[in-house]
């Protein structure tokens, strides 16, 4: 098992050094670039872009900046953005209580709602129940998140004025019931997706397991019925859910740019948005480094779970 | 427990504790409808540098703006009037420039200022080691004198007739704070984020994605200000900004979208302030080959049906362009009238420039078809609209063009339609501002020779007369003879067609009805200390 994680981990490093060589070459051969905001200014003369794009060292090629922020990285040196001058990691750090509180309430709202509502559907297939769920799910799936938020914002917040339109906080109140009613509806957004998406998965794998000769043994040598779905069936089918939460725990830190956005949470995935719109690339590349080590992480992370899951699986 | 009875209980807990916290919630929301005092406004981006000479975003010169001062300034009528200083003099050379600073004006942090200020900002704006981006006009001073604390002058190195706009006109910033850093300092200084100003309000606090508060400062010069407090609230999506003001949230909403302007005027409590916007909407001509002739530009203007695009298109938040000055402005040549849709009148120009018109209907010299094809940005519906009215309507003279819509990126970046060798015309806008100098525009020296390089001359014009104009525009200290210089700039611009000018935008601001004193104009607001709220 040692020998696996090692194994993983060496392959994982090797993997991230080629995402941000391709990642660094992309950004940087891409058209524009971060002068070109000022391109079109009239205010900024062709001799200060001139002098900034030396400053920045786009005077020197890519692959020569690349080696300079490869270098810096492992030094621990995320660099500072273009356009603040502040370091990354400060700004990263700035936004990442309010990435946590949004993406956990998410994640916990998702497997809170999706595992009783997939193995109700499982449990009863084709009744009403479960073609309710099914149509339920393929409707969220289905709707688009920006206009399913400016709807709730409506209902909610204009309309019946029960919660906040935007934001986190009001101005002056830093308060936990304060911060939970801007929550509602931002979690409520980011995590009708994943409800609709792992009860289906849950489903369709409570439905396989239960014709399993394992299953049909343990009724057969009188289990009583909860028992053998709570060890017997959710257990085993759980594998391809906790695949897909390994593959969305890069989420919980680059944030979800769509929800941010509407409803004007501070989180991360506005500051790579932005950092993508303005060519901000030490800002860019910390995104991208930061969403492909947790993939790598979340994967790993997903494949011990299996040994912990299903007994049968074993590594070497 | 995973027996359905009980799976049917927990969801209906949930659904309960839902209902539960709303109804807990509700009574206590109240909304966050801005308290008597309290002005709060939206902007679309997070301030990337509260620094003026440092930033590149709109959304950080909205917040600026209340922070910093300059010497003079221009009023919501276009109007300069003092500032930081009291009084400016101009020597007959238009070399030295001369200002007295008003006496007893006091930085954010109750500092005095002094001219070691207004020196240091020409120094940091001079400095290479900085990341400046706005610093126009500073490299045309030679050097600064500051005589008395109350007295500065500034020498240049020639007679710069924009002096007042880019160096008078921009903002001051402390010595006092800046002055022991060095250049890299600057650029990370927690300055950045949190300045310290002379403006009638300063920044309490701010954090980055979602609000910038301002709080009114006890030490400005000028009248006290009328609000306790400005909040800038920053979100991203415009539809959520409408959202925000219909629920009373914002006290101001800048710019309404023209889709949801119908909407907003319906608002209860709301009224809407209509004003002519400084920018313009063009059709870059790029001349590499047919579009070199005059005449053919020409033509393609009166083929142009720009009226139908303002109605149509623009759904009346526009008006006619005729050349880059803003029409309610003092540099606009209101002599000059824009060339009539005429499709009569662009055939005629192109038989005189030797165009045969064929079988087809469209027009050819020495066998080559005249061929325009028109780009734009696609994330812009209503280009993207006015872009096939064009098209249309050039198809119905006779010149042949193909439509593109695409990414920013691609129509300006190195693979673009601008650096291919072809003719191409280009629509997008340009943000000329209330002031006359365009220099990189029209100037032969500013002519780009690839995406990177600098100048904004891209449509190749290249005349002589328009260059020494430009040059004699820049020397002209005086207004009246500064002025009939850009009136013949303008009447160059009409003759020759280097670009031709669609429309000039219409802003809307909504404004709240508790809201006093708020007024937006094509130059600016009003005052922000004079602004209140019920």
């Amino acid at each position: 098992m040692t020998s696996y994680v090692l194994q993983r981990a060496a392959q994982a490093v090797a993997l991230l050094a080629l995402v941000s060589l391709v990642g660094y070459a992309i950004m940087n051969l891409a058209p524009g670039g971060p002068l070109a905001v000022y391109m079109h200014n009239p205010q900024v003369t062709p001799e200060r872009i001139a002098i900034l794009r030396h400053q920045l060292g786009f005077d020197r090629p890519w692959y020569a900046r690349y080696v300079v922020w490869a270098g810096a990285l492992l030094r621990g040196q995320w660099g500072d953005s273009y356009y603040t001058g502040r370091p990354v990691l400060a700004m990263i750090g700035e936004r990442l209580p309010a990435t946590l509180a949004l993406m956990l309430s998410a994640f916990g709202l998702a497997i809170a709602l999706a595992i009783p509502l997939g193995t109700f559907a499982a449990t009863h297939k084709y009744s009403w129940g479960d073609t309710a769920l099914s149509l339920g799910s393929f409707f969220a799936w289905a709707m688009p998140t920006f206009w399913f938020g400016l709807m709730l914002q409506l209902l909610f917040a204009v309309r019946w004025r029960l919660l906040p339109v935007a934001g986190m906080h009001e101005i002056g109140n830093a308060s936990l019931p304060d911060l939970v009613r801007h929550l509602v509806l931002p979690a409520l957004v980011l995590g009708l997706g994943s409800i609709a998406s792992w009860s289906r998965y849950l489903r369709s794998s409570l439905l396989e397991v239960l014709s399993q000769d394992y299953v049909r043994t343990a009724r057969a040598k009188g289990l009583p019925e909860t028992r053998v779905r709570q060890r017997h069936m959710l257990r085993n089918s759980l594998i391809p859910i906790v695949t897909l939460i390994g593959l969305d725990l890069h989420a919980l830190f680059s944030g979800a740019v769509i929800t941010e956005s509407i409803f004007g949470w501070p989180g991360m995935g506005r500051l790579f948005l932005e950092a993508l719109n303005n060519r901000d690339y030490p800002v860019q590349m910390a995104g991208l480094m930061l969403s492909a080590a947790l993939l790598v992480a979340g994967n790993l992370m997903a494949d011990l779970a299996y040994v912990a899951l299903d007994p049968r699986i074993r590594y070497r | 427990m995973l027996h359905w009875k009980v799976i049917r209980q927990a969801l209906i807990l949930f659904a309960g504790c839902g209902c539960g916290l709303l109804a807990l919630l509700g009574p206590q929301f109240a909304g966050a409808v801005p308290a008597p005092g309290t002005f709060v406004l939206a902007v679309s981006d997070n301030p990337d540098n509260l620094n003026p000479y440092l930033h590149s975003l709109l959304a950080s010169q909205q917040v600026y703006g209340f922070v910093f001062d300059s010497l003079y300034r221009v009023n919501d009528r276009g109007h300069w009037e003092p500032a930081l200083a009291t009084k400016e003099e101009v020597s007959a050379d238009g070399l030295t420039w001369t200002y007295t600073l008003r006496p007893g004006a006091r930085w954010s942090d109750g500092q005095p200022v002094t001219s070691a200020d207004v020196k240091y900002t020409w120094q940091l704006a001079t400095d290479k080691g900085v990341h400046i981006s706005y610093a126009t006009g500073f490299d045309r001073i030679a050097g600064v004198a500051t005589p008395t604390p109350g007295t500065v002058v500034f020498h240049l190195k020639a007679p710069y007739a924009p002096f007042r706009e880019q160096v008078a006109g921009a903002p001051i910033v402390p010595h006092h704070l800046l002055a022991g850093l060095s250049a890299d300092e600057i650029n990370r200084a927690a300055f950045n984020q949190r300045p310290v100003g002379t403006g009638p309000f300063a920044v309490s606090e701010f954090v980055a994605d979602d609000h910038v508060t301002l709080r009114a400062n006890p030490y400005y010069w000028g009248p006290r200000p009328k609000l306790r407090q400005i909040v800038v609230r920053i979100v991203p999506d415009q539809n959520t900004q409408v959202n925000l003001l219909r629920a009373g949230d914002l006290s101001v909403l800048q710019g309404v979208p023209p889709a949801r302007l119908d909407e907003v005027r319906r608002f209860p409590g709301v009224a809407l302030q209509r004003y002519l916007s400084s920018t313009y909407a063009l059709i870059q001509l790029d001349e590499y080959q047919f579009l070199r002739d005059v005449r053919v530009r020409q033509a393609l203007d009166f083929a142009t049906p720009k009226a139908l695009i303002i109605k149509d298109v623009m759904r009346g938040q526009a008006a006619p362009a005729v050349s880059d000055m803003v029409p309610d402005g003092p540099w606009a040549n209101r002599g000059l009238a824009a060339r009539p849709y005429d499709p009569e009148q662009a055939r005629g120009l192109l038989r005189a420039a030797g165009f045969v018109r064929g079988a087809d209907g469209m027009f050819t010299k020495s066998g080559a078809r005249v061929e325009v094809p028109l780009w734009t940005v696609s994330s812009r519906l209503y280009f993207v609209q006015a872009m096939q009215i064009i098209a249309q309507a050039w198809r119905a003279v006779g010149v042949s063009t193909e439509t593109h819509a695409v990414s920013s990126a691609a129509l300006f970046g190195q693979n673009g339609p601008q650096w291919n060798g072809k003719d191409a015309a280009l629509i997008f806008s340009w943000g000329q501002g209330v002031f006359p100098e365009n220099r990189i525009n029209w100037g032969s020296a500013y002519i780009p020779a690839d995406a990177n390089s600098a100048g904004e001359n891209a449509e190749r014009y290249r005349n002589p007369e328009m260059d020494a104009l430009l040059d004699q525009a820049d020397g002209a200290v005086d207004l009246a003879r500064r002025r009939e210089i850009y009136l013949r700039i303008q009447a160059l611009e009409q003759r020759d067609v280097p670009v031709i000018f669609l429309f000039w935008y219409v802003n809307n601001d909504a404004v709240a009805a508790n809201v006093q004193g708020y007024a937006a104009t094509t130059f600016g607001t009003t005052p922000p200390e004079t602004w209140s709220t019920r």
